[in-house]
């Protein structure tokens, strides 16, 4: 069992500690009387399929899942894909738990059996990527029958499963004309999966749940009537914080604990940053792998094994804060944003900072109302053509019009409609284009309690697009925010890689 | 400093030209006065003095037809100006006017028309304005043409028995410099020499038509051809015709030039100008021998010093690019002797001049000289004019803000250092022209090429300036007027004012800065501002979403490497040959590839045709199918993400606005497949295969490379309705010229030198696409 996150004030006597801001290092000392919230430590993963049988065989709020599979049954496991934990898995817990229910599916004698992959509006999967989290050994057995697919939105062939809100919801085919669907995800973070609405659904009803207008009571009907039309079963693994290897192994540990070879790596990785910032960037920041250690297998009916998952995550992780500070400062690593990109694009950043890391919080938030958040990362606007060519154009045409989500609509419904953003989902694995409008419609919500986001070492033009602002310095960066939250303000720094949860009080 | 007439004491023997007794008004009512060369600068004022203020004067006027514009349509725009505002006010209106006041001749030198009867006095003012003219079109103008007009004019007053019917006075208006090369004091009268001028014109027209053969011979065609080859080459044949024609005409022009400028030495004048010139006089002595005549000799015309009003000036005159430049700070040193005297005379001193002469009755047969001339008795000299210029300067700077430039400090050092300071200049931009052009493209680059060029341009006007102006400059005459002083004195007290034309009644301090300096900087100033403006403003890249025009009659077309893809077809060659073979063989293979890399881009400098074929060669083995699986499969995510992204907006804002999206390309059709979804149409070239489906190492057709690209979007306009003038292209290098060329917004994106070059020329909107992609250009992405 790992030890758990807390609180330093830091005092004179407190060490530099390090910040993780796009792909650069630094050790640097903190004013006195900041608060910086370390997360759970991390370990090593261990082999989870021990929890898994464990799971499996005592599920919650449903029978074993051996015994609802009979020879004849239509199984389809889902791999849930639309939130997952960054950095990626260097042993990625979907394939143990997607190989353990293949197992269980042949002993029981089911022939039928497909893999779907749930990824919302994200990228879909390639080849490549089945092989990469699946394993070799799904990939060859599935792939060359088809019956490995990545859920397209944009499908032709998706099913209606029921009107709500005057709305027909379609769900992908497989799924939708399955006896049985396996849920497989992995919880990282406090918000409980809300089942099969994690991604299977068509374009409209995407647009509907994540848009600006979108309700509470819109997405509780629209997974009732999936629950009610679905058969649907939950396997959940309950991941740790990430544990980095090699070089940036420092990262993960407190920097009072670091030994001459963590102070030796992280003046290595430092200065070969400031010699080659791109190639470095590239080889240690773009696409790190880490390991999660399991902390527990939940199973059973969705919605309440979904919730325990989220609960058992949030035990483990929750850190008691003492008041919503007037200024949280959140460092951005570029490894926990997108894959292959050693800066990670600003979009995402913002989302990662704003959303993800802000939004971490059991009620009551981190930052108090009018509050200030410090974030770090260099918003860099540049945008890989494939992956994130709606993003570029976003950025480039959307931003420079209107920040306001509410007066984004005719945008986000032209870039849906889009033939070459539809051709690049399809063919060439790049995110769905409302992905990026709902990303940012999730940032604007974030910020509204903020009176200012203010990013140090972030590019003026694109942190003057958002709509925030930008510093040099973390000095300059207080020195901006003492217009609001004067010369002494509480500040509150939440310390990466990994993701803390503040249980503010 | 003390005037060059004033060292000659009083003079005891003085020729007196014919006098006025009476107001000009007067003199000149009841007279019909023609004119040529009213649309020219003298000319201009002139009409308006006789409109203005002789009320009982009727004017004619030998006006040329212009290309569509008749001779009245030419006359009524010269009436619209602005100084004829109150005299067309006063008539009702520019026809009231022409009808009441002006005959309209149209005509042309030397074709003159017949002329009308009733003209007393004809002031002949037309001629070229051109200081370097080629020798047969100043023969023709100032010789012949004069020749004619005098034969029309006699012949107008001339009975069926070859009588003269009454006595009419010419009154020609020539140049001072029709002295040549003499020195020291000009008087007011015929200059000596023996040159027949009919002789020297009949020899300048068969000049004319000699270098016209000689351009023709195929030496010298050869050489032209390969002059225009050296920058054209690439983009084709018609391209490089196009050029070689161009440079034939402009050596032929070139040549007729100089044969004029080195004849007008070897006989004693500074240029062909003042050469033809000086034979004019001649030919107006030798054929107004039964009639009134009358020589006017201007200096250098400047701007006036107080009508129409102060500052009046058309174009560009002598000093004036002296002025600019000096004011731009351009011309660091001048190599003037400081102490000549350049001879500047308002020009409404010396219409004035003209206005009077023409009110004279000189005895029949004997030729009356007027000198219009400022040396003689109010002399300024070089020096002087560089510290009026200074001063002015000083008070109102050229450049301001950060455009800003330090105000030279002339030493005069003579002719030579300034000399050899050009032709190091000359040297060391052509050695740094050829270095830039072997240099990698970049817009470091492409700076360092506008900087050279715009030396290059500086280099070239102090030389081209010197080159024509460069005599005067050491000029060491003066131009006696004493006529004219006696002609200024004996106006009636009351004309003094509105028609004297004494040249030492005024001070050149005021003259420079108050009305000449600013005369031609502020309308230069209100024209640069304008051009930034303009230049702010993009011009052939236009916003798309603003467009109008009617979906599906609009094409873009887009090249690809370079402008849409930073990669080239090597680079391109790799990627897909490579995983096709085994490790030993990829070294082996691109061991053989760099080997070939020299003589790859040799060929490329010469030849993109030959140099994609010599690359596509290397296909060969290659299986067809396999190629376009492999290009679908792995290097579609390299090839997007090596596009530029800007590029692939634009291509999308294009099919937005409902034009059709063409991409020629010169690299092979698998490589295209990534893009099917951003063009309507990919023409790019096609491996031929054998019977396996394996790649010959041919290809099926020529690559679509320079012109071949004009031609094909020409004939794609024509079978699909398009509009080429309303289209829109896009390419990054010289080769697409063509291709450019043939629409009506060509945009340059990152271009090569080649074309920025023509890019600028023409006023085309240079864009910068960068890709920036966040995976390195080696990378091969996984998925």
């Amino acid at each position: 069992m790992s030890r758990p996150g807390f609180v330093i004030e830091t005092d004179a006597r407190t060490p530099s500690l390090l910040t993780m801001a796009g792909s650069r290092l630094s050790l640097a000392r903190l004013g006195v009387g900041t608060k910086v919230v370390y997360p759970a430590e991390s370990m090593l993963s261990s082999n989870p399929i021990r929890l898994i049988d464990q799971a499996l065989e005592a599920p919650v709020g449903s029978e074993p899942l051996a015994k609802r599979l009979q020879s004849g049954t239509r199984l389809t496991v889902v791999v849930l894909d639309d939130e997952r934990p960054s950095p990626r898995m260097r042993f990625d817990v979907r394939r143990s738990l997607v190989e353990r229910v293949l197992e269980i599916a042949a002993r029981g004698g089911v022939d039928d059996v497909a893999i779907v992959v749930a990824g919302g509006l994200g990228k879909r999967w390639s080849p490549y990527d089945m092989t990469r989290v699946l394993g070799d050994r799904v990939a060859t057995s599935f792939q060359p029958d088809g019956r490995i697919e990545s859920h397209d939105v944009t499908a032709d062939d998706l099913v209606p499963l029921g009107e709500v809100d005057g709305h027909t919801v379609r769900l992908n085919r497989r799924v939708a004309e399955s006896d049985l669907v396996v849920v497989v995800g992995a919880q990282h973070g406090h918000v409980p999966a809300t089942a099969l609405t994690g991604g299977l659904f068509d374009v409209e009803t995407h647009r509907r749940l994540g848009g600006v207008s979108a309700t509470e009571p819109f997405a509780l009907a629209v997974a009732q009537l999936v629950a009610g039309s679905v058969e649907a079963f939950t396997l959940r693994a309950v991941l740790g914080q990430p544990y980095l290897h090699g070089l940036l192994g420092f990262a993960t540990k407190r920097e009072w604990e670091w030994g001459i070879g963590d102070r030796l790596s992280f003046v290595a990785a430092r200065q070969a940053g400031a010699l080659a910032p791109r190639t470095t960037g590239r080889l240690l920041h773009a696409a790190p792998h880490a390991d999660y250690e399991v902390l527990d297998v939940v199973a059973g009916e969705p919605a309440t094994a979904n919730a325990e998952a989220a609960a058992v995550w949030q035990a483990a992780n929750a850190i008691e804060v003492v008041g919503s500070a007037d200024v949280v400062v959140i460092p951005v690593w570029a490894g926990s944003l997108a894959d292959q990109d050693p800066v990670g694009s600003p979009i995402n950043a913002a989302h990662e900072a704003l959303v993800r890391r802000l939004g971490s919080h059991l009620g009551t938030p981190l930052l108090r109302p009018g509050g200030v958040v410090i974030a770090m990362h260099p918003l860099e606007a540049r945008f890989s053509n494939r992956r994130q060519s709606a993003a570029s154009d976003f950025f480039a045409k959307v931003l420079p019009t209107t920040i306001d989500p509410a007066e984004m609509g005719g945008f986000d419904e032209a870039a849906c409609n889009d033939e070459w953003y539809a051709s690049l989902y399809r063919k060439q694995f790049a995110d769905h284009p409302l992905r990026t409008f709902q990303t940012w419609y999730r940032v604007a919500r974030a910020t509204q309690g903020a009176s200012d986001v203010i990013w140090v070492g972030g590019n003026r033009r694109t942190a003057d697009l958002f709509g925030h602002r930008a510093a040099t310095t973390y000095g300059d960066a207080l020195e901006l925010a003492s217009n609001t939250v004067g010369r002494t303000p509480s500040i509150t720094v939440l310390h990466g890689p990994g993701l803390p949860l503040g249980d503010v009080r | 400093m003390s005037a060059p007439a004033s060292a000659f004491g009083a003079a005891k023997h003085v020729h007196t030209p014919p006098l006025l007794d009476g107001r000009l008004r007067d003199l000149l009512a009841g007279r019909k006065i023609a004119m040529t060369g009213v649309t020219g600068f003298i000319g201009e004022q002139m009409l308006w003095a006789f409109l203005r203020d002789c009320p009982d004067t009727r004017t004619a006027v030998l006006v040329r037809p212009k290309g569509s514009l008749t001779a009245q349509d030419r006359v009524a725009a010269l009436l619209r100006k602005r100084i004829f505002k109150e005299i067309v006010e006063e008539a009702g209106g520019v026809e009231p006017l022409m009808a009441a006041r002006i005959e309209v001749i149209p005509g042309d030198l030397p074709n003159v028309p017949v002329l009308p009867r009733d003209i007393d006095v004809l002031v002949h003012c037309a001629g070229d304005v051109s200081f370097d003219p080629p020798i047969d079109q100043a023969f023709k103008t100032n010789v012949l043409g004069t020749k004619a007009l005098i034969d029309r004019f006699i012949e107008s007053v001339t009975d069926a028995d070859g009588n003269l019917e009454r006595i009419p006075h010419y009154v020609h208006i020539s140049t001072a410099y029709t002295a040549g090369r003499r020195r020291g004091p000009i008087p007011e009268a015929a200059h000596t020499h023996d040159v027949d001028y009919m002789a020297e014109t009949e020899a300048a027209l068969k000049m004319a038509e000699h270098l016209e053969a000689a351009s023709r011979s195929s030496e010298q065609l050869t050489a032209l051809r390969k002059q225009a080859e050296a920058i054209h080459r690439q983009a084709g044949y018609l391209t490089t015709s196009q050029d070689t024609e161009r440079r034939r005409l402009e050596w032929v022009k070139k040549e007729l030039i100089a044969a004029g400028t080195e004849r007008a030495r070897s006989l004693g004048w500074t240029d062909v100008y003042t050469f033809a010139k000086a034979m004019g006089e001649r030919i107006v002595v030798d054929l107004c021998k039964d009639i009134r005549v009358s020589i006017v000799r201007p200096a250098i015309v400047e701007s006036s010093l107080r009508y129409p009003h102060p500052g009046w000036i058309e174009g560009f005159k002598m000093a004036d690019p002296i002025i600019l430049a000096y004011g731009r700070g351009q011309l660091p040193e001048f190599p003037a002797s400081p102490d000549a005297v350049i001879d500047i005379i308002p020009c409404d001193y010396v219409v004035n001049t003209i206005v009077a002469v023409c009110a004279t009755q000189p005895q029949v047969g004997q030729c009356e000289y007027y000198h219009c001339a400022s040396g003689a008795r109010n002399p300024l000299t070089f020096r002087g004019i560089y510290e009026q210029v200074r001063a002015y300067f000083e008070r109102h700077p050229y450049n301001e803000g950060t455009g800003s430039t330090p105000l030279a400090t002339w030493r005069f050092p003579g002719v030579e250092p300034v000399e050899r300071m050009l032709w190091f200049g000359k040297v060391a931009t052509k050695a740094a022209d050829k270095a830039l052009s072997f240099a990698p493209r970049s817009r470091r680059v492409r700076k360092l090429a506008t900087e050279l060029d715009r030396m290059k341009g500086q280099l070239d006007f102090l030389d081209k300036y010197l080159t024509i102006y460069g005599e005067y400059l050491q000029s060491e005459l003066h131009f006696v007027d004493d006529c004219t002083l006696a002609l200024h004195n004996s106006l009636h007290p009351d004309d003094k004012e509105r028609f004297g034309f004494d040249s030492a009644a005024y001070d050149w301090s005021y003259y420079m800065q108050e009305v000449h300096a600013p005369s031609i900087c502020d309308p230069v100033r209100r024209l640069e501002a304008r051009r930034k403006r303009q230049r702010n403003r993009v011009t052939t890249f236009r916003d798309l979403a603003a467009e109008t025009g009617e979906p599906g009659t609009v094409l873009a077309a887009f090249d690809l490497d370079g402008t849409v893809m930073a990669t080239n077809v090597v680079e391109t060659y790799l990627w897909a040959r490579m995983p096709e073979l085994s490790g030993p063989r990829r070294v082996l293979e691109a061991g053989r590839l760099l080997t070939a890399l020299p003589s790859y881009l040799g060929a490329e400098r010469r030849d993109r045709g030959v140099f994609l074929r010599q690359i596509y060669r290397r296909y060969e083995g290659a299986d067809l199918a396999e190629l376009e699986r492999y290009v679908d499969e792995r290097l579609a995510p390299l090839i997007l993400d090596r596009m530029a992204p800007d590029a692939i907006r634009r291509i999308r804002e294009h099919r937005d606005a409902g034009h059709r999206t063409v991409l020629l390309t010169g690299v092979i059709r698998p490589l295209t497949r990534p893009f099917e979804g951003l063009f309507d149409t990919i023409v790019a070239a096609e491996l031929a295969v054998d019977a396996e489906g394996r790649c010959t190492g041919f290809l099926s057709g020529p690559p679509m490379v320079g012109e071949s690209r004009s031609a094909w979007l020409r004939h794609y306009a024509s079978l699909h309705d398009i509009d080429l003038a309303k289209s829109y292209a896009y390419a990054d290098s010289h080769v697409d010229l063509p291709m450019l060329d043939a629409v009506g917004y060509p945009v340059v994106v990152s271009p090569d030198i080649g074309l920025m070059r023509a890019a600028k020329a023409r006023g085309w909107s240079v864009v910068d696409w960068p890709a920036l992609s966040p995976i390195p250009r080696w990378k091969m992405p996984k998925a």
